[in-house]
């Protein structure tokens, strides 16, 4: 279900961590999902068992995983659904911002809507937060 | 962090006139993969050697599960496992009776950890060792090795002349076996790509010293190299804490830090730089970067370097 690229700049421990949270926050896997055990996750992805724990620790201090290398590791977050309206209102100060720019550069509102399509096409994920 | 199974201070090794290890300080905790890189020749094997009480240190110490190297060599290579670039087997025994013939050394050997291991990796007990594939050797050795339960493996250069497929799998087997905690690998090679793969803690060699030691993933949150426009001049950058290296081509300056890289960025952007890309290093680069300097330095030729 995950992997990594040893070979890149970016820690392994920290690239787990944004997979797991991706899979998490998209829903992938649900809230008491039991997510695999260090050692058999180590073993998948040949990388070292206390990356993995390093990865989970995270995890679990950032509330989205809960239980220890006994028991388990599960998943513990769910999406948000119920706060929608909170994360709208969130956002809603940056639209106001561009669209009041971009009204002062000039721009129509079409221009402006085929300008945010083409950005999202290009950057190919709409869901994440830029790494690194 | 788990026990201390591996411990070296001040470890030197001098043939003549030449320092095959100078001064390494080595830990080795339980649970941890630790990755002894460098060229050919930086001392890597000998270091091993000497833990294994195969060579005596002409300086410093070093102790293995508590024993003395050198006055409790015995108990040493009893209780640590090592397993040798160039692989001693027997080509026409077949491999059950190898297994028998090496358990017949070690009175800690556990037989039944052999036969679990050779059936779950798949290794036909039947057949002869020359028969076997090299990647089924090499399991076939790491399997032996393992079922004498040692709480230390040494391994050197494990993987040479393995196909990738091969590679995987053994490292794979290591990992795993990692993850009882109680446990732990010296693992040298000069493989970068398989050290950035399971080892957790990494020391460089070069030249038969210790270029860098430390936690990989911490390592690579240190280690980038900053593109940045103008700014300081070339001399002052190379005498901050944390860069390692600072080149200039016309106005666009590279700065290899070793350092919290915000810290260098604020210090560079307040000294007028302008445009400061922040990138990642993998463990090649920061390797190639310590190499290099590290011959600089021993030719003299410091010019670019700090």
């Amino acid at each position: 279900m995950f992997h990594v690229r040893p070979e890149s700049g970016e820690p392994i421990y920290q690239q787990l961590v944004r997979q797991i949270t991706h899979a998490i926050t998209t829903g992938a896997v649900r809230p008491g999902d039991r997510l695999p055990t260090v050692r058999q996750l180590a073993a998948d992805l040949v990388i070292n068992p206390n990356t993995v724990a390093r990865a989970y620790r995270e995890l679990e201090r950032a509330g989205l995983v809960e239980g220890g290398p006994r028991r388990g590791t599960f998943v513990k977050y769910s999406p948000p659904a119920l706060l929608v309206h909170e994360r709208r209102k969130r956002l809603q100060p940056y639209i106001d911002g561009l669209i009041a720019e971009a009204r002062v550069l000039g721009f129509s509102a079409d221009e402006l809507r085929a300008l945010i399509d083409r950005t999202l096409s290009r950057s190919g994920d709409t869901g994440r937060a830029e790494h690194g | 962090m788990g026990d201390l199974l591996v411990e070296t201070v001040g470890l030197s090794k001098a043939f003549g006139p030449v320092r095959a290890v100078d001064d390494i300080d080595l830990t080795v905790h339980a649970g941890s993969i630790v990755g002894l890189v460098g060229p050919n020749g930086a001392g890597k094997t000998t270091t091993i050697k000497m833990l294994l009480g195969m060579t005596r240190p002409s300086a410093g110490s070093a102790t293995v599960l508590g024993h003395d190297v050198v006055r409790e060599s015995v108990a040493v290579r009893r209780e640590a496992a090592f397993i040798p670039e160039d692989k001693l087997l027997y080509p026409d025994m077949r491999v059950s009776g190898f297994a028998r013939f090496y358990g017949s050394f070690f009175p800690e050997w556990d037989e039944a950890v052999l036969a679990r291991l050779l059936e779950e990796w798949e290794i036909p007990v039947d057949r002869r060792i020359k028969q076997l594939s090299k990647g089924m050797r090499a399991k076939l050795v790491l399997a032996a090795a393992l079922s004498r339960r040692p709480r230390v493996l040494l391994m050197d250069e494990p993987t040479i002349d393995l196909d990738p497929a091969s590679v995987e799998e053994l490292l794979s087997l290591i990992a795993e076996w990692t993850a009882d905690q109680d446990r732990a690998v010296l693992l040298a090679t000069h493989r970068l790509e398989e050290v950035e793969r399971i080892c957790d803690h990494v020391t460089v060699m070069v030249e038969g010293r210790q270029a860098l030691s430390g936690v990989l993933d911490e390592l690579k949150l240190r280690w980038k190299s900053l593109r940045v426009l103008g700014g300081p001049a070339v001399d002052e950058i190379r005498g901050w804490d944390g860069v390692r290296r600072v080149s200039a081509s016309g106005d666009l300056k590279t700065v290899i830090v070793d350092a919290d890289p915000a810290r260098i960025r604020g210090r560079l952007e307040s000294g007028g730089a302008a445009g400061v890309e922040v990138h990642d290093m993998n463990l090649r680069e920061i390797y190639l970067t310590l190499t290099n300097y590290e011959r600089g330095r021993l030719d003299g030729a410091v010019e670019s370097l700090v």
